[in-house]
């Protein structure tokens, strides 16, 4: 376990150094309690304590509308589909370990690999970042709980329920079998089955939760930040979020029309994608991929966004060039939007638009290199210290360069047409993926763990887990190049022996296992600590950013006083959190009556005005209940029991919009 | 009202030890809940603002859907050429809606001095919304027997891209009796400007896409 | 045991490039082209792989030696670097996207029209699980089998008659996909004569993994005495039991999905039989066509490619045996 502190001394004059860096590593000084935290506490921590305690047991579970809980929740939830995905994705490599295995018949095979892509996608990546965005956020933009909490609850009732849902068609056999991309016709009246419903539906029901998961983020990053933190002192990781949910609130709609129209296409008969009746099958392309492309940043941002608070804090300095970074995690969320048509280059489509995209695919890779260069330079310019969360930065930014270079490579149109839909783009999303997403997501489970549950890691263990999935990951994925350029198609259950193609599979299905084993050992590495792991102190990692500021775990209110930033790295500036200190009496820092908490303005992070929150209750589940089961109605084609369900979820919304203290009034 | 003149009496503005210069200090005097003017947007007001960003992301892909298909599509548009849409009856409704929002701008004007104004004019626009949500049914009867949901591409996109726009008048004419209910019952003392202005903004974002899908769905097939 | 000596052979072929070369000469490898269209792909994914293998070793080096040369001085450099990520990250990566992009303009020029006028179009028509190849101007019509003349640009017309498909030939051309109600043009051009694999690269439901063709590429020769072959009617059957199976084939369902020109089967939902006897292979690309194969697949295909659109045929061992006689005449 390292244990490292950072400064806690400086003077205005020194603030300008010390903020850009935590440079006295060999401190031998670690509190368990910072003392700027533990002297607000002794002030007003009695009272919040009274006030933000939550009700105990079931009732409390099902009420709650703490962004921690809800937060833990998303991970553990998001956590448990990775599972079920990867189980899926382990019985695929089984069968593909030699030529011509029969070991699962091709409608399961089918099944199997479209519901390790869409829940991959969309109920683990997604979700899991939100999971993040949910607990981290709050605690590092300085503020009590996200802009509405209760719709923060909804969104997870939503996600749970609409993950069962997928999940209960995959036990029914019934499971989406079109790929996660359910391309038209295939998907339309070639599927007659409820496979495809499953689809339609329960991707529309995740996009609820999805679009306002992402506005909560989005408005609780521009209305609650602590008084000072202005735009360019927000941390990196909070950037990456916050791009991620603009993009969610833009790039949903394309995806839920298409569905919207492909469920009606299959259960009213209408013909928006029917070519003999004047629909058109590339529609469904152009808005499956208005959506599909944006999405791979909107898993792959915050992910760095994990990685942009790792390495500053095990190099010991600030991130270099941060308004580049900010920049370039901007300026990937819009030209984003702009690139869809390189998943459609082998359509037929004209020379014009084919010479457009490929310009901008190459384009969205500058951002990219800004981002990997000032991670170097961080890392470079500063005194890397080895933890398992940097190990797992490390891994990511060097399997994430080749699922970039190969990214750039599908720019070259041609060469894209020949490779994609082979075994070359499978390496290559999952470079991009894996690498840009999975990777800083474990690193970012290592880093914050403390916080997110009180107890430390095992250095050890986790190092071993971090060297596992690094080796078991590229032993799976780096074969899949090669058998590509050999000419093996993707998302075929079988293939002929005396291609060459056998060898290369069964490594890949050896380095599945060694993965598989990894992330056993990775969870027993967690669950070890959940037992019996040392209980952390608030700032384990002598951290840069606010969430080291409050307990581990945080308390309920998480700030007992909200502290005033003052530069980018408000934990090494040593003003930050004596702020806490200084303001402990003042009433509109501390906010000990009711659930109350700062609303700042949007660029300066002024103070606005003290807001007051909702507490426990039960609407948000009784929302989602309601939702799940028009949904269910829809797919069983029971109309009228639709009806009434949305009828009874509207009389709850109503409910809940009376009494609504999130919209704060103008006094009169 | 208790809590925060006992928070006030509490409250220690301009303390030396927090003293963080004067732009945050006048800030923060105006900031407080008893102040004359609010400071800032409320986080209602950027939910509903994100709202009708996804909303209209959505509806632009959906008008962009139907010029596509309707492009893609070899021969006449509508399929039956001499079936034109009806024009007049939704024209009416779309105007409506679009006048309907005077009342509402009229509305949020006047919703912080005197809501006993602020009142009827909801009432106004309430009704108008649902005016616009019959003639909607009514159109649907017109066109009916010539075109179907499930004839054909420019069936279903006439009645889906309508119906759905119908649909979100529909929930906005429900959140209005939601606030005039609130109104209603908080017997006018309540404040609610902020939920007027919000509401405001969402019925706005109506009219814009009423008039866009009226010129897409109904006048585009006369001069294209 | 075995299967340890594959994974060593395995290893041992990923790590040695030369292993790989020579190892796979039977994979349909798109680093062996065959024609001007992947001649070009490989050509560009050697120079990508150069660059790409080049800025992947910078940059993994950089940041192992990061964690492995630690600075023994506790002080580390403050400074904002914006310098540095100014010029590795946008302006090294801004010329080398420059080369990319004219690469990739380049290949479009060169790839999009042949150099000299196609001699000859195909109608590609895709089907869940097999190729259809009609040929323009004649009356031949072959299933999984496409033949071609080497050394000239044949033109392809990409159309489907179900879902989306895509053709590709990896030695040969990079894909196209086969849409409905569309049809898209391409052009395939062959160096060499040989039989080379074609595959369907979209997935198109459960049978997507067995929908291969074989591109025989012949001399000119060889190639118009094949299609003088393929344009005439069928064999008329000659011994007792092919005629008893010519009957029972027209008569029975058989012709409701098959056409056997010169006979009345004319249905249009399966391949043409009519030079069935003459293919190497049936099932596209799954099973040898020899009379064992043969008969197993009408009796059952469904054991054989599950899922295919062929029911099983309940046919007597005699009427099965004739049948399998007939079609196997049909050279």
């Amino acid at each position: 376990m390292t244990q490292l502190t950072p400064p806690r001394t400086g003077t205005d004059a020194d603030i300008e150094t010390l903020s850009t860096v935590a440079d006295s590593l060999e401190a031998s000084t670690r509190y368990d309690v910072l003392p700027e935290r533990g002297a607000a506490e002794a002030t007003v921590g009695a009272a919040l304590d009274a006030e933000w305690e939550e009700e105990p047991g079931l009732w409390g579970f099902i009420t709650t509308v703490n962004h921690k809980r809800i937060g833990r929740r998303y991970l553990v939830t998001a956590g448990f589909f990775f599972m079920l995905a990867g189980i899926n994705a382990l019985v695929m490599r089984t069968q593909l370990a030699g030529p011509n295995n029969s070991i699962i018949s091709p409608e399961i095979y089918d099944q199997l690999f479209t519901m390790h892509g869409t829940m991959m996608i969309f109920f683990f990546a997604t979700p899991f970042n939100s999971g993040f965005g949910n607990f981290f956020l709050p605690l590092m933009i300085g503020t009590r709980d996200m802009a509405f909490p209760r719709l923060n609850a909804l969104s997870y009732w939503i996600f749970l329920f609409s993950g069962i849902f997928m999940f209960t068609g995959e036990a029914m056999r019934v499971a989406p079998d079109a790929g996660w991309f359910a391309y038209v016709p295939l998907s339309n009246e070639y599927s007659p089955q409820l496979n495809l419903d499953f689809y339609s539906l329960g991707l529309l029901f995740l996009a609820v939760s999805s679009t306002v998961g992402a506005m909560n983020l989005v408005i609780t990053f521009l209305k609650m930040r602590a008084p000072g933190m202005s735009l360019n002192r927000v941390p990196p990781f909070v950037w990456g979020i916050v791009t991620q949910s603009f993009m969610l609130v833009f790039a949903l709609p394309p995806l839920d029309l298409a569905n919207l129209m492909l469920f009606l296409d299959r259960r009213l008969g209408m013909r928006f994608f029917d070519t003999a009746k004047g629909g058109d099958a590339v529609l469904w392309q152009h808005l499956f991929w208005l959506f599909g492309h944006p999405d791979v940043y909107i898993i792959v941002l915050p992910a760095m966004g994990i990685v942009s608070s790792i390495i500053p804090t095990f190099s010991r300095r600030s991130i270099l060039a941060y308004p580049y970074v900010v920049l370039a995690t901007v300026a990937t969320g819009i030209i984003s939007f702009g690139v869809w048509v390189h998943h459609m280059f082998a359509v037929g489509l004209s020379d014009v638009s084919l010479t457009f995209f490929s310009a901008a695919t190459l384009t969205i890779s500058v951002p990219a290199g800004i981002q990997m260069f000032a991670w170097l330079g961080t890392m470079w310019r500063g005194r890397v210290v080895l933890s398992p969360a940097m190990l797992y930065a490390m891994s990511f930014i060097i399997t994430f360069v080749i699922g970039g270079v190969t990214g750039v490579m599908f720019a070259v149109v041609p060469f894209d047409q020949q490779v994609t839909d082979s075994y070359f783009v499978v390496a290559h999303f999952h470079y991009v993926l894996f690498g840009g997403a999975v990777m800083p997501m474990l690193g970012g489970l290592f880093y914050w763990w403390p916080k997110l549950t009180g107890r430390m890691t095992s250095h050890k263990g986790g190092v071993i887990s971090a060297v596992l999935i690094f080796v078991g990951f590229q032993v799976t994925f780096f074969p899949m190049h090669i058998q590509g350029l050999l000419g093996m198609p993707r998302r075929i259950y079988t293939y002929p022996a005396g291609y060459g193609w056998g060898t290369y599979n069964l490594i890949e299905t050896i380095g599945a296992y060694v993965l598989a084993f990894g992330f056993l050992w990775t969870l027993f590495v967690f669950a070890q600590s959940l037992l019996s792991g040392p209980v952390a102190p608030d700032d384990p990692w002598g951290g840069n950013t606010l969430e080291w500021a409050t307990g581990s775990p945080p308390k309920a209110y998480n700030f007992p006083v909200i502290p005033t930033v003052h530069s980018l790295n408000p934990l090494w500036d040593g003003r930050t959190l004596q702020s806490m200190v200084d303001h402990r009496h003042d009433d509109q820092r501390t906010m000990t009556e009711v659930h109350r908490t700062l609303r700042t303005s949007e660029l300066d992070g002024r103070i606005e005005r003290v807001m007051s929150m909702p507490g426990e209750t039960v609407q948000p589940l009784l929302v989602a209940a309601f939702l799940t089961m028009t949904v269910c109605f829809l797919l069983a084609d029971i109309m009228l029991a639709a009806a009434v369900a949305v009828g009874l979820m509207g009389l709850v919304i109503a409910w809940w919009m009376w009494n609504r203290p999130e919209i704060d009034e103008p006094a009169p | 009202m208790t809590d925060v003149n006992a928070a006030l009496r509490r409250t220690r503005i301009g303390d030396r030890e927090t003293a963080q210069g004067e732009t945050e200090r006048a800030v923060r005097r105006g900031a407080w809940p008893v102040a004359e003017t609010p400071a800032g947007r409320t986080t209602g007001w950027w939910g509903m603002l994100l709202f009708i960003c996804t909303e209209a992301a959505m509806f632009a892909c959906f008008i962009a859907s139907y010029y596509y298909l309707r492009f893609s599509t070899d021969g006449s548009w509508p399929p039956v050429s001499d079936k034109l849409p009806h024009r007049i009856v939704p024209g009416i409704g779309t105007g409506v809606l679009v006048l309907s929002c005077l009342p509402m701008f009229a509305a949020v004007r006047t919703s912080r001095k005197s809501r006993a104004v602020t009142f009827p004019l909801l009432v106004l626009v309430t009704l108008a919304g649902t005016t616009f949500v019959v003639l909607q049914a009514v159109d649907y009867m017109q066109e009916y027997p010539s075109s179907t949901p499930s004839k054909d591409a420019y069936g279903s996109l006439l009645f889906t891209l309508t119906g759905l726009h119908a649909f979100h008048v529909g929930i906005g004419v429900l959140m209005m009796l939601l606030v005039l209910g609130g109104q209603l019952a908080r017997g006018f003392k309540k404040p609610q400007a902020g939920a007027t202005r919000v509401m405001a903004m969402y019925w706005y974002f109506l009219a814009v896409l009423a008039v866009a899908i009226y010129i897409t769905v109904y006048l585009t097939p006369y001069i294209m | 045991m075995r299967r340890c000596r594959r994974l060593l052979a395995g290893v041992a072929a990923t790590l040695s490039v030369e292993a790989l070369v020579a190892g796979c000469d039977r994979a349909p490898s798109t680093l062996s082209p065959v024609g001007p269209k992947s001649d070009f792909t490989t050509w560009a994914w050697w120079g990508l792989f150069a660059v790409a293998a080049f800025v992947c070793c910078i940059i993994i080096g950089l940041t192992v030696l990061a964690g492995v040369v630690r600075r023994r001085s506790t002080k580390v450099k403050t400074g904002e670097g914006r310098t540095f990520v100014m010029v590795c990250g946008v302006i090294l990566p801004g010329i080398v996207f420059a080369g990319v992009f004219a690469l990739s303009v380049g290949g479009l020029v060169a790839t999009s029209e042949p150099s000299h006028k196609p001699a000859m179009t195909v109608d590609v028509v895709g089907h869940q699980w097999w190729w259809e190849f009609h040929y323009q101007g004649t009356s031949a019509v072959t299933a999984n089998e496409l033949h071609v003349p080497v050394g000239t640009s044949v033109e392809l017309r990409l159309r489907t008659h179900d879902v989306i498909h895509s053709f590709w030939i990896p030695q040969v051309m990079p894909k196209m996909d086969l849409l409905p109600r569309r049809i898209n043009k391409t052009w395939l051009s062959v160096d060499h004569p040989g039989t080379y694999r074609g595959e369907c690269a979209e997935y198109c439901g459960v049978q997507h993994a067995h929908m291969d063709f074989a591109l025989v590429a012949q001399s000119q020769s060889d190639f118009r005495s094949w299609l003088q072959r393929q344009e005439q009617d069928a064999a008329t059957p000659t011994t007792t039991s092919e005629q008893q199976g010519m009957q029972f084939f027209t008569s029975a369902s058989c012709s409701t999905c098959h056409t056997i020109r010169g006979t009345s089967a004319h249905g249009q939902l399966g391949p043409d039989l009519t030079h069935v006897g003459s293919r190497p292979s049936l099932a596209a690309g799954l099973i040898p066509n020899d009379v064992g194969h043969m008969s197993g697949w009408i009796a059952n295909s469904q054991a054989v490619k599950p899922g295919n659109l062929m029911p099983p045929q309940h046919l007597s061992p005699s009427d099965l045996h004739d049948v399998v006689a007939y079609l196997q005449s049909l050279k």
